[in-house]
């Protein structure tokens, strides 16, 4: 069976499209920059400072150039192009001038009502050149035309049965409105005006446009790669983005990683800048995609005060979840424990007791013993004198990790902890090493030394019968 | 969970053993050329798990009916002999291995009971005690209900005396004898009332507290079920055992588990069931241990269970164990309480080692094959 995704997908692919490009020059008030739907790139510049930008419209075309770049955050492009000129055209669509924008003032739309280009690529040039006050550009413009061949759907290379493809506009559609809808609890930052009025080849040629425009300049970030899928599984399913994936990411991907990527894509915005930030990573990120806003924005504080590498956020977010569980209480309460907003410098909330430190929270989930006093007490000493120097945030990913370990495991835990006091009070030479079974489950321990001669052989064996003698080594291989 | 689907093999001939599974599941087959239909039925589900146990497939077993235990490395192993009849379960307890076990699990009825009588008459002939038990893959008497099966290998046993292969010795008892042990959290023990078993079948019940049974053992019988069917069968003089396993740490499991004790072994008038110690051929005990992969299964399954958040740490064979001391302590309870209703009960532990056994037992058998023989000497004791 002919897979007319598959046809559609190759025709884009296989650059026909460009036929369909024309080379013009576009004013560059005609260019709607507050739709960001086909927007891949994970740049800081947001619709605010797209707003912001937009006003520099209005600035006095008197003033220099030099002046406005010196507060633009796309300053160094701005400076290219000002210097050499632009290299790469941006590529727009032509769009239905009468088309209504979603949420956006009255005053403006009448701005905005100028406006007949879209953008696919090349968002950052265009708000550069607006930046310092061009009038206008070339641009390569798509100017779609549903009668032309390319991308028109052959009826009789449908198979009867390829009811996904007959459903395909109305999928799209339909889509559209569940994103709308989901507008509303912040999941969607991307603005999407035009839409609406596009059929669903202009829109998936559009699309991967804009995809492949980034993809093959640049490795993709993850949640640019997130934001691409969700652009194409308005029209392709997960298979075709998997199959489709090399020529339209620049690298292979199998279905597992679309459909996390798009889950990842779903996820609160929170966590997208938390990826951005390379604070989480994917794999932890998609392990928070069950839990209610409350549960995320917790782990979103957590994350944004410490850095840890990806298994350590993974164990860092197992551990929470399986402490709340364990002691039947809210992952909330896990994470806004004290000892924890004692670690990270605490604004978690606003309810946060003043009078409680580490040293109650320590006794409040752990019966001291005397000898993991010692243990305990240099770490709160350890905590009170780092939150004094303001430690660092890898240092409190590593404290947050080992509180939560001992929490979740409090039992090996101390015994762990005993071992370590124990050793120390052994008084081992530096180059004679004693290692405990994993998790004390086995009965085997381990010396480690290194000798260089026979006589230096002699000399560790002899320390080593000293050390045998030692009551204490008794008491740990007990 | 009740059977809602039955398959069967096309190439099956109907039988006594298929038409009374036939009748007793009171569904139409749908016959099959291939096992791929009815793992493809099962996988198609959003849970395969429960689908599995709603599936009842009547096929053939195409490998060895009778197998050795495979245990696991670094820790002792009982010897076990499986006889393997069936797998999978219609209960549906969280922490059940049996659902990372099969790709897809589904309800296996085995048929061909002639296969099954001709391998054991190969095990009874050669001189030589074999524990032997249906409830590694499936639980023995879930099939009670749908299949004359575990009547049929009572007699199997009983009769084992009287096999040409076998030397009946002055007494009229046996040397080594075999028992058949059926290993259950039912209570369907109706069929076995009235046969002639020769107490060479030892009728063993898996035993939680009330609390793990209500949060973790859906759709098992309750523990006073259990008791109460155990002293049945004691009534009608069978062996009995029973298993502790796994062994749940929670707050305040080490008094629950002293209450269920108590209730084997206390009479009527303290709320007990009064079974007697001699009637028991021996207890094994084993704290919770299970594969990594289980654990995504229970969270998925089982939201509600804690069961997979204990304070479990990898073992030597690579599957999560409770920390040592952990399991140690709560060792030391149980064996103090059994033994202070039957001092001379066999107590023995499923897959430990020998720190666990001298800390807890106070020994440990520590030649290859020693647990074996010390449960081939309780069967020589109780079963003959």
């Amino acid at each position: 069976m002919v897979n007319i995704q598959t046809v559609m997908l190759k025709e884009i692919i296989s650059g026909e499209i460009r036929q369909k490009t024309n080379i013009k020059r576009v004013s560059l008030d005609e260019i709607d920059l507050s739709d960001e739907t086909f927007k891949i790139s994970s740049d800081n510049i947001s619709c605010h400072n797209t707003s912001s930008n937009n006003n520099l419209n209005s600035v006095n075309t008197s003033f220099s150039h030099d002046a406005i770049l010196a507060d633009n955050p796309l300053s160094s492009l701005a400076s290219s192009i000002n210097s050499i000129g632009l290299i790469n055209l941006p590529v727009l669509i032509k769009i239905n001038s009468n088309f209504h924008h979603k949420g956006q003032s009255s005053s403006c739309n009448k701005a905005q009502n100028r406006s007949t280009f879209q953008i696919i690529c090349g968002f950052r040039r265009v708000q550069a050149m607006k930046s310092i006050c061009m009038a206008d550009t070339l641009a390569m413009v798509l100017e779609y035309d549903k009668s032309h061949a390319v991308l028109e759907h052959d009826e009789s290379r449908i198979e009867p049965d390829d009811k996904y493809l007959r459903s395909i506009n109305s999928n799209v559609w339909s889509k559209d409105k569940h994103i709308a809808s989901n507008d509303s609890d912040n999941r969607v930052r991307r603005t999407d005006n035009h839409v609406d009025s596009m059929d669903v080849e202009t829109y998936a040629c559009c699309a991967i446009l804009a995809i492949t425009d980034n993809a093959f300049q640049r490795p993709l970030t993850v949640m640019e790669q997130a934001r691409s899928v969700l652009l194409l599984k308005r029209f392709l399913c997960v298979e075709d983005i998997a199959s489709a994936s090399y020529a339209i990411f620049n690298s292979s991907m199998n279905q597992s990683v679309v459909n996390m990527l798009g889950d990842l894509a779903q996820m609160d915005e929170s966590v997208h800048e938390l990826i951005e930030q390379e604070r989480i990573a994917m794999g932890p990120a998609l392990k928070l995609k069950s839990f209610n806003t409350d549960e995320i924005n917790a782990f979103v504080t957590l994350f944004s005060k410490i850095r840890t590498g990806l298994n350590k956020q993974k164990e860092i977010i197992t551990h929470i979840i399986e402490i709340a569980a364990r002691e039947d209480i809210s992952i909330c309460d896990v994470i806004k424990s004290d000892d924890i907003r004692e670690i990270i410098g605490d604004d978690i909330d606003d309810n946060k007791n003043d009078n409680t430190n580490w040293q109650d929270a320590v006794q409040d989930y752990k019966a001291v013993d005397d000898t993991s006093k010692s243990a305990d007490e240099k770490r709160k000493k350890s905590i009170n004198e780092n939150s004094k120097k303001g430690i660092d945030e890898n240092r409190k990913g590593n404290l947050v990790r080992a509180l939560l370990f001992q929490r979740r495991y409090p039992n090996l835990a101390k015994a762990k902890d005993n071992f370590a006091i124990n050793l120390r009070n052994l008084k081992l030479k530096n180059d004679v090493r004693l290692d405990p079974p994993v998790d004390f489950e086995g009965r085997d321990y381990t010396f480690t030394f290194k000798v260089s001669s026979v006589e230096e052989m002699a000399k560790k064996v002899e320390l080593l019968s000293e050390i045998g003698k030692n009551p204490l080594l008794a008491q740990i291989l007990s | 969970m009740k059977i809602e689907t039955l398959f069967m093999d096309s190439h099956i001939k109907p039988c006594e053993e298929t038409d009374y599974i036939i009748e007793k599941t009171g569904l139409k087959p749908e016959y099959v050329k291939d096992s791929k239909v009815v793992y493809d039925y099962v996988n198609a589900s959003d849970d395969p798990v429960s689908k599995g146990k709603q599936t009842l497939y009547i096929t053939e077993n195409h490998g060895a009916v009778i197998k050795q235990c495979p245990g696991t490395s670094h820790y002792t192993c009982c010897d076990y002999t499986i006889l393997h009849t069936g797998t999978f379960c219609t209960m549906d307890c969280s922490y059940c291995i049996l659902q990372a076990y099969f790709h897809p699990p589904v309800l296996q009825y085995f048929t061909g009971q002639e296969k099954i009588f001709s391998a054991l008459d190969g095990l009874f002939a050669q001189n030589k005690t074999f524990r032997v038990g249906t409830g590694e893959f499936t639980d023995s008497l879930i099939w009670e209900k749908i299949s004359n099966l575990p009547a049929k290998l009572v007699k199997k046993f009983a009769e084992q005396q009287s096999s040409k292969f076998r030397m009946p010795v002055q007494s009229g008892s046996m040397i080594n004898p075999s028992v058949l042990e059926l290993k259950t959290k039912t209570v369907n023990i109706d069929s076995l009332k009235d046969i002639d078993h020769n107490r060479k079948t030892v009728i063993a019940w898996s035993l939680n507290t009330p609390s793990i049974i209500k949060s973790e053992e859906k759709n098992t019988a309750s523990l006073g079920a259990r008791l109460k069917a155990a002293k049945k069968c004691e009534q009608w003089g069978y062996r009995l055992a029973f298993h502790f396993d796994p062994l749940v740490i929670y707050d305040g499991c080490e008094s629950d588990y002293k209450e269920v004790i108590r209730s084997i072994f206390a009479d009527a008038s303290s709320g007990g069931f009064g079974i007697l110690p001699e009637s028991i051929v021996w207890i094994s005990l084993g704290t919770f241990r299970f594969m990594p992969p289980l654990k995504q299964i229970i969270e998925k399954r089982f939201s509600h269970s804690k069961i997979a958040y204990g304070e479990f740490i990898t073992g030597l064979d690579n599957k999560m164990r409770y920390f040592k001391p952990l399991r140690i302590a709560l060792y030391q309870e149980i064996v103090s309480s059994i033994r202070q209703y039957a001092p001379d009960l066999l107590v023995y532990f499923c897959m430990e080692d020998r720190e666990v056994w001298e800390k807890s037992l106070g020994f440990f058998p520590e030649k290859e094959g020693e647990l074996g023989q010390m449960l081939d000497k309780s069967v020589l004791k109780r079963c003959c």
